[in-house]
C-alpha cells in the first residue's frame, strides 16, 4: 500500500483555523488511512490505492474538513476560460489516442509540495495508469511554452533535451539508454513511431509515456503549471486529470481549461455525476434507520453534494471520486460520515448449524493417533526449494511445478512429497532430545491437466535403534486403529532409502505409499548423525474420496 | 544421576580412557614378523644382495633396510657391482616387536603401556595401531548422602525435589490455533467448505471484480505456475457474466487467457466466492480455512505461504452492524475483549471494514481481521441476489498473539525445543 508523508503544521494550516492536531489525529484512521510512523513533526500514513486522492496532504487536507465539519459537500472545481489550445494530429491513434489537459495557475510551489506532488504523480502512473501503460502525466512550466501545442508522433530519429539531462538525445538513445526508456519502453511495442508534444516554438515538451523535455522542468520558481495527461483511453485520462486539478486548486492554484480538438479528442469538463441513493439501501445494508437528512448530511461530511428527499437521496460525485461504482460505494460514505463509532455493532441470532468439513474430522482424528503413537506435529511450506525437495533427498522429478519469478529460493515448486521437509527439520534439530519423532499432514501438488492435489501424511523417526519394523509398525497401526485398514508391504527400491530396506505400502493390491530406513548418503546430506525411517502414503481414495 | 549430582547427594567424575589395539597390518606382523624381522631371516644363512632381498621383501624392504639398521641388526658391504647385506650380532628382539607381543589380539588400556617411544614408532606406520577414546563416569555417594540413615528410614522420598522433564508428542501450536478457530466458526453456526490450493485466475481475480491489468494481479504479488491453464473452471454463464461486469465496469476488454492462468490462491475468498455462486444459497453461512500464497520476501512479518479463514453469511436481512457483532463474538470467544473498527478497502466488498484489537503485551492496537459486504458487481454477474458478508484474515497473526512471538517464521521452523515446550500466554 502507497504511504504518505504528512507534515502536522502543514496540515493543520490546509485544514483550517478551527482545527488542532488532536482533532486531526483522531480523525485520520477515519479516512482510511493506517498511521504507520508518529512523530511530533510529522507522521507517515498508508492509503488504499483506489483514492489517489489522498496521496496529498491537499487531498487529505479535503478529506479531514469534511470529518471535522469544517466545510462540507463536493469541493467543486473551478475552471476559468483559458487562452490555450492543443491540437491532437491523427496519427496517434494507432499508439496513444488520447490528451487532456489544464492549466493551473498563480500557485506556490515550495519544496514539499513539489514532493507531494511528484509522489501523486507516481502513484497515479502506478494506480489508474498501470505503470503509465494507461495514462501517463506531464507537469510542466507553463512560461517556457508557446501556444498552440500540438500532440502528434515523430520517428526514432527526433531529438530534444530530456529531463535532468543536458544533451540533445534521439528518441532511439532515450529508449535504449535512460533508466525510464528502458523501464516504459515497451509500452510502445516497437512502433516505428512515437507520440510527442511539441509547442508552436518547434520545442519538444514532452515525450509520453517515457520523459518530460528539460526545457520545461517545473522548479520552485515556477508559478504557473501545464499539466497534460496522455491515455488509451479517454476516461481514465480525464479521471487522472480530475485528481490533479483537484488537488492543485486545493494547493492554492486557479485552473484554467486548454481547448482540444482533433482525431477524437476534446476540452475535458471534468463534470460530476449525479447518483440516485434510496434510503431504504442505507438502512438495510447497515441495519440502521436514519432519516434522508440525516444520510445526506453524513455523505456531505464526505465531500459529496447530498439533497435529502422523500426517502431518496440525490447525490452530486465530483470527478476525482471515480472510486464510486455505485449506490453501494455511498452506503460506505454515509457509514464514514455517520461515524463508525456510532454503528453499535449486533450479533444475529444464527438460524444454521455449523459443521466441520468431513475430510477436515478425518484427518484431525489421524493426527490424534500420530500423536498417541508418539509423534509430535509439524508443518512445512507446501511451497519449496528444489535443494531439499530432490538434490539432497537425492530424488528425481521431470514434471515439477514451479512459480513464477519467485522472490525467494526457498519457495520455488511445489512439494510433491512431504519426507524431505521432515528430513530437514531433523536436520535443524541435531542438538535437540533424542528420540525425535514428526509427522506432517499436508497437500501434495502432481500435474494433471492442469493440477491434482492429494492430502499425504508422512512420519519420521530418529534415534540410534530405529529400524525398518519400527516405522512399519507405526505405519500399520494408524492405519488400523483409525481406519481399519489393513495394509502390506512389498519390497521395492527407491532413491531415498537403503536398498534392500525399503517396500512399498499396498492397501487392496493397490501401492499407497513407500517406507523404509532413510539411506545414510542422504542422511549425511541433511547432516543428521543417527539412523532414520519414515513414511508417506497419500491419505486421498485411501481415508477419504 | 544429574538430580543426585544437584542435590549434592553424588560425587560424579567424569574421565576419558583410550583403547589401543593393533591393526591390520599390525595384526600382520605379529604372525608373520615386521619386515625388518624378515629381513633378518633371508641373511641368517649368509648375506645376500639387495636384489636377492629386494625380490622377496617387495614395497617392505626400504622399511625393513631402514629399521634394521635403526636397530643395529645388519651392516652394508659395499662391493664393485653390487651391495651385500649381512647380519651383525644377534638381533634381539626390538621394543617395537615386544610391544607388539604385549598389544597381542586384545584390547588395551594406554595406561597400562610402558614403552611410549615404541608407541609411538609403531603408530607411524600405517594402520599398525587404532585407538579408541571412551568417557566414563564414576559416581560415588557424597558424604552427605552418607550420612542418611537408609536402614531406619520410613520409605519416604523427597516430594518437594526436581524431576526431569518429559516430553509429551503434541499436536503443533498454530495447528491448536488453528483448530481452535474452527472450533469456534461452527459453534457460531457456520460449516466448513474445502477447496484447492491452486486455483483459475477467474475465481481468485475476476470473479472478485479486480480487473485483469490490475496491480495486485502482476507477479510481484501472486504466485502464477508456470505454463499452467485451466480448461473448465466455470459455467459458460458465469464466465460470460463476468467478464461483462468488468468490461462495464472497468471499461477495458476482458481476456479469457488471463481468467485460465493458474495461480496460487492468494486468499481463501475463491472458495468461498465459488461455493456461493455454483449453490446460490438464499441464506447460509460458510466459512474457508488454509493456505493462502504471496509472493513477497520472507521476513517476520511475511511469509509467503500462510494460512487465512474467511467466515461468510449470506442472508435477506443481514447488516452490517451483524458483522461487527459476529466479529466481536468471534474475539471475544478467542479472548480478545478491547476491539474496535476503522473504515479500509478492499477490491471486492463494500462497505469495507477491519478490526483493530489492543494487545496488552505489546500495548497497541493491531490489525486484525478486515471484512466487509461483498460488492453488487461481484455478486451480481454470479446469480447471487442476497447480500454476503464476509470476513476473515491471517491466522498466524492470532496465534503469534497467543504464543507471544514476535516472528511468524517461528511457526514454520518446527524447532523441537519450542514444539515442545511452546505455551499460550493468552
Amino acid at each position: 500500500m502507497p504511504v504518505v508523508q504528512l507534515y502536522l503544521d502543514r496540515l493543520q494550516k490546509l485544514v483550517g483555523k478551527k482545527s488542532n492536531n488532536n482533532k486531526i489525529l483522531s480523525k485520520i484512521p477515519f479516512l482510511g488511512l493506517d498511521i504507520e510512523e508518529q512523530t511530533k513533526e510529522y507522521l507517515r500514513v498508508e492509503y488504499s490505492p483506489n483514492r489517489p486522492d489522498y496521496a496529498t496532504d491537499f487531498g487529505i487536507a479535503l478529506g479531514l474538513q469534511g470529518l471535522l465539519g469544517i466545510k462540507k459537500g463536493m469541493p467543486k472545481l473551478s475552471i476559468k476560460k483559458g487562452n490555450y489550445s492543443l491540437k491532437v494530429d491523427s496519427s496517434v491513434q494507432k499508439i496513444r489516442p488520447y490528451v487532456t489537459s489544464i492549466v493551473a495557475k498563480n500557485g506556490i510551489l515550495d519544496d514539499e509540495t513539489i514532493q507531494q506532488l511528484i509522489s501523486l504523480q507516481e502513484d497515479l502512473h502506478f494506480g489508474i495508469g498501470r505503470r503509465r501503460k494507461k495514462t501517463s502525466i506531464g507537469i510542466h512550466d507553463l512560461e517556457r511554452i508557446v501556444f498552440p501545442i500540438k500532440y502528434t508522433t515523430v520517428t526514432k530519429n527526433h531529438k530534444f533535451v530530456p529531463l535532468d539531462s543536458s544533451n540533445d538525445s534521439s528518441i532511439t538513445e532515450i529508449l535504449e539508454k535512460t533508466e525510464v526508456g528502458q523501464q516504459y519502453g515497451s509500452i510502445l511495442n516497437n512502433s516505428s513511431k512515437v507520440p510527442i508534444i511539441l509547442d508552436a516554438a518547434g520545442n519538444t515538451i514532452s515525450f509520453p509515456p517515457i520523459i518530460n523535455s528539460a526545457l520545461t522542468k517545473v522548479s520552485t520558481k515556477t508559478k504557473n503549471l501545464l499539466i497534460e495527461v496522455t491515455a488509451t483511453e479517454k476516461n481514465a485520462a480525464e479521471d487522472t486529470l480530475a485528481v490533479l486539478a483537484t488537488t492543485l486548486q486545493a494547493a492554492g492554484f486557479q485552473l484554467f481549461s486548454v481547448t482540444i480538438s482533433g482525431a477524437n479528442n476534446s476540452t475535458p469538463l471534468l463534470k460530476p455525476r449525479k447518483i440516485i441513493l434510496s434510503a431504504e439501501l442505507v438502512n438495510n445494508i447497515l441495519g440502521l434507520n436514519l432519516s434522508s437528512s440525516m444520510i445526506a448530511n453524513s455523505l456531505r461530511k464526505c465531500r459529496i453534494d447530498a439533497v435529502a428527499k422523500t426517502n431518496k437521496i440525490s447525490c452530486i460525485i465530483p470527478r476525482f471520486r471515480f472510486d464510486i461504482f455505485g449506490p453501494m460505494d455511498l452506503v460506505e460514505e454515509v457509514v464514514l460520515g455517520y461515524g463508525i463509532e456510532n454503528l453499535k455493532p449486533s450479533l444475529p441470532p444464527s438460524i444454521s448449524v455449523g459443521q466441520k468439513n468431513d475430510i477436515t474430522k478425518v484427518l484431525d482424528s489421524l493426527s490424534l493417533i500420530m500423536i498417541g503413537l508418539g509423534y509430535t506435529e509439524a508443518l512445512n511450506s507446501s511451497l519449496v526449494g528444489n535443494k531439499i525437495q530432490y538434490e539432497l533427498t537425492n530424488r528425481s522429478n521431470s514434471e515439477v511445478i514451479q512459480v513464477v519469478e519467485s522472490k525467494s529460493l526457498e519457495h520455488t515448486i511445489l512439494r510433491d512429497a512431504i519426507m524431505p521437509g521432515l528430513l530437514e527439520n531433523l536436520s535443524k534439530n541435531v542438538h535437540e532430545q533424542y528420540p525425535q519423532k514428526l509427522f506432517e499432514i499436508g497437500t501434495v501438488f502432481l500435474k494433471a491437466n492442469p493440477i491434482r492435489e492429494d492430502t499425504h501424511l508422512a512420519g519420521i523417526s530418529a534415534h540410534k535403534d530405529t529400524n525398518f519394523s519400527e516405522i512399519k509398525s507405526i505405519l500399520q497401526s494408524s492405519l488400523k486403529i483409525g481406519f481399519n485398514i489393513e495394509c502390506e508391504t512389498k519390497t521395492s527400491s527407491h532413491p531415498i532409502f537403503s536398498e534392500g530396506r525399503m517396500a512399498n505400502i499396498l492397501v487392496n493390491n493397490k501401492i499407497v505409499g513407500v517406507l523404509g530406513e532413510i539411506d545414510s548418503k542422504v542422511i549425511d546430506n541433511f547432516k543428521i548423525r543417527v539412523p532414520v525411517t519414515a513414511f508417506e502414503i497419500q491419505l486421498s481414495g485411501l481415508i477419504f474420496d | 544421576m544429574e538430580w543426585l549430582k544437584l542435590k549434592g547427594l553424588a560425587d560424579i567424575q567424569e574421565i576419558e580412557k583410550t583403547f589401543l589395539r593393533l591393526g591390520k597390518n599390525g595384526l600382520d606382523a605379529k604372525n608373520n614378523g615386521l619386515p625388518e624381522r624378515k629381513l633378518v631371516n633371508e641373511i641368517q644363512e649368509g648375506p645376500k644382495s639387495f636384489e636377492e632381498i629386494r625380490n622377496v621383501l617387495k614395497s617392505d624392504f626400504n622399511a625393513a633396510i631402514a629399521n634394521a639398521k635403526k636397530n643395529d641388526w645388519i651392516q652394508i658391504e659395499k662391493g664393485e657391482s653390487s651391495s651385500k647385506i649381512s647380519l651383525k650380532g644377534k638381533a634381539l628382539p626390538s621394543p617395537e616387536e615386544k610391544l607388539i607381543d604385549f598389544l597381542g589380539a586384545e584390547e588395551k588400556l594406554l595406561n597400562d603401556i610402558e614403552d611410549i617411544d615404541a608407541l609411538t614408532l609403531l603408530k607411524k606406520r600405517p594402520d599398525f595401531i587404532t585407538e579408541n577414546f571412551t568417557k566414563f563416569k564414576t559416581i560415588s555417594l557424597s558424604e552427605k548422602a552418607k550420612d542418611i540413615d537408609v536402614d531406619s528410614s520410613t520409605g519416604a522420598i523427597d516430594v518437594e525435589a526436581k524431576v526431569p522433564v518429559t516430553y509429551v508428542a503434541r499436536i503443533h501450536p498454530l495447528k491448536e490455533t488453528i483448530n481452535e478457530i474452527r472450533e469456534i466458526f461452527v459453534s457460531l453456526g457456520f460449516s466448513e467448505v474445502l477447496g484447492n490450493l491452486a486455483q483459475p485466475s477467474f475465481w481468485n481475480f475476476d470473479a472478485l471484480f479486480t480487473p485483469q491489468d490490475h496491480p495486485a494481479r502482476e507477479m510481484q504479488d501472486t504466485f502464477y505456475l508456470k505454463d499452467m491453464k485451466a480448461s473448465k473452471f466455470a459455467t459458460s454463464t458465469q464466465i460470460n457474466q463476468v467478464s461483462r461486469s468488468h468490461k462495464k465496469g472497468w471499461r477495458y476488454d476482458w481476456n479469457m487467457s488471463e481468467a485460465q492462468r493458474m495461480a496460487l490462491r492468494t486468499h481463501t475468498t475463491c472458495v468461498t466466492i465459488k461455493h456461493l455462486a455454483d449453490n446460490k444459497p438464499d441464506e447460509s453461512r460458510i466459512f474457508s480455512l488454509g493456505r493462502v500464497f504471496r509472493n513477497e520476501k520472507v521476513s517476520y512479518k511475511h511469509l509467503a505461504e500462510f494460512n487465512q479463514v474467511e467466515g461468510v453469511v449470506i442472508g435477506k436481512n443481514v447488516t452490517l452492524r451483524d458483522l461487527m457483532g459476529l466479529q466481536e463474538e468471534f474475539y471475544r470467544r478467542i479472548g480478545l475483549t478491547k476491539i474496535k473498527f476503522w473504515p479500509t478497502f478492499f477490491p471486492y466488498t463494500e462497505p469495507s471494514l477491519q478490526s483493530m484489537v489492543y494487545n496488552d503485551r505489546l500495548g497497541k492496537w493491531i490489525e486484525l481481521f478486515g471484512m466487509g459486504i461483498f460488492r453488487p458487481e461481484v455478486t451480481k454477474p454470479l446469480g447471487i441476489t442476497k447480500p454476503v458478508l464476509a470476513w476473515g484474515g491471517g491466522i498466524e497473526r492470532i496465534a503469534m498473539l497467543k504464543y507471544g512471538l514476535d516472528d511468524v517464521r517461528e511457526f514454520y521452523n518446527n524447532n523441537l525445543n519450542w514444539l515442545r515446550s511452546a505455551t499460550k500466554c493468552q
